[in-house]
């Protein structure tokens, strides 16, 4: 049996506070100071030419990179540091993109599953829309990443163009692809709970490599576990957190750690645990 | 097993097929199946391995590794990278060394592109303003 630890009951306690620590972290990223500091990347999807930006998108700029055949140090090394610290914990804890999503999940309407297989699209959006299409055909393409992102079209392109019928202007509509995947977005947020998360985020599809070797993990105790399957339904991305801990498709919102007989906790490696039985990372 | 186990005398070379021993090789998908099948139980195992205690050691090596590689290319792309970049002054051309944070501030709004012949050129003049915002 795992002795509880400080780190467990800690996250336990913040639990209830989830979405309150989501929006602390948007004054970071909407750039309240109007810093626009847009020489580093943030680590969450944000699209920098959001007015309200404080720091580059890491996948805007991986792109871009990719498309000027230069290596992206700076966000590739950024990205690898809080992966293997957090893994997915930002995707779950601090992405203002993932917040949005977890808000129109509140409203009250039907909510639908996705198949199991749709998450390893976000891996074929990466290495497609992000890499190759820039790396082979440069940014002008209209499959480059920024330019069917509905991050952009919903933070950049929508305050855009009220801005432009507000002051009288033209008003410059972004390609058809771009708006039919904004409209498809908007429309499934409030069907499905993460729909951009689980099927064709890139930066989520990046932060989950690195779940099985994260600094902070989902510990899962086999010996506590009733088999219950409770955490199966606290888990509200169709993923059975007891066989599979920190699965890929974890986005870590640490909700089935409420089970009962605390066989998933959080753990991290810098605990020290007087358990003789293995704690299943 | 009497006689010992189907197969050539020296079990060398024969392909282990359902039914026992046969002269023939198996036809070219069979063999695929068999190599697709070890390749799923190797990763199983590794994956077995992964959950296990004995990996909890090995895993603080991987992370310190994983980090330490993450800062070093952090400090070394803030710090040290710098790429060149051709710009227009006055209607002339100028070589430019741009440090690595100013390139993303640049590509953060299209402020830079790579040409046909492979050159990464400003697409403003210096001493103009860098696009408001990226042209995607």
């Amino acid at each position: 049996m795992v002795k509880e630890t400080k780190l467990g009951r800690f996250s336990s306690k913040l639990l209830g506070w989830r979405m309150w620590i989501q929006t602390a972290f948007l004054l970071l990223w909407l750039d309240p100071l109007g810093l626009r500091m847009h020489t580093m990347c943030s680590p969450v999807f944000h699209c920098y030419a959001c007015p309200l930006a404080t720091f580059a998108c890491p996948i805007g700029i991986i792109a871009q990179f990719s498309a000027l055949h230069v290596f992206p140090f700076i966000a590739i090394g950024m990205l690898v540091a809080v992966g293997a610290m957090f893994g997915t914990l930002i995707c779950g804890w601090v992405c203002p993109f993932g917040y949005l999503q977890d808000l129109a999940a509140k409203v009250p309407t039907p909510k639908f599953d996705l198949p199991k297989f749709t998450g390893y699209f976000r891996y074929v959006m990466l290495i497609g829309a992000v890499l190759a299409i820039p790396y082979f055909f440069g940014e002008g393409h209209p499959l480059f990443v920024c330019r069917i992102c509905p991050a952009g079209a919903l933070e950049s392109a929508v305050p855009t163009m009220a801005g432009q019928a507000i002051r009288g202007e033209k008003v410059i509509w972004p390609n058809a692809l771009k708006m039919t995947i904004l409209i498809v977005f908007l429309i499934a947020i409030f069907f499905i709970k993460r729909p951009w998360c689980r099927v064709l985020c890139p930066l989520g599809a990046i932060f989950s490599l690195f779940n099985r070797a994260s600094a902070f993990f989902l510990r899962f105790d086999a010996e506590a576990c009733t088999h219950c399957e409770r955490c199966h339904k606290l888990c509200e991305y169709g993923i059975e957190p007891e066989k599979s801990p920190n699965d890929l498709r974890c986005i870590r919102c640490l909700e089935c750690t409420q089970c009962s007989p605390d066989a998933l906790t959080l753990g991290s490696v810098f605990e020290h645990s007087s358990s003789s039985h293995n704690n299943n990372q | 097993m009497p006689g010992g186990a189907p197969g050539l005398q020296n079990q060398c070379g024969a392909e282990k097929v359902p039914g026992g021993f046969d002269s023939h090789s198996p036809p070219p998908f069979l063999t695929v199946r068999v190599r697709i099948w070890g390749t799923t139980h190797r990763l199983r195992r590794i994956r077995a391995v992964m959950d296990s205690q004995d990996y909890g050691k090995t895993k603080v090596v991987v992370l310190c590794g994983l980090i330490l590689l993450g800062g070093s290319l952090l400090i070394y792309g803030t710090l040290f990278h710098s790429t060149t970049v051709s710009a227009q002054q006055d209607g002339q051309p100028v070589m430019l060394a741009k440090s690595e944070s100013a390139l993303i501030k640049d590509a953060s709004v299209s402020g830079v592109k790579r040409d046909e012949t492979g050159k990464i050129k400003q697409t403003y003049e210096i001493g103009e303003k860098a696009p408001a915002a990226c042209s995607t």
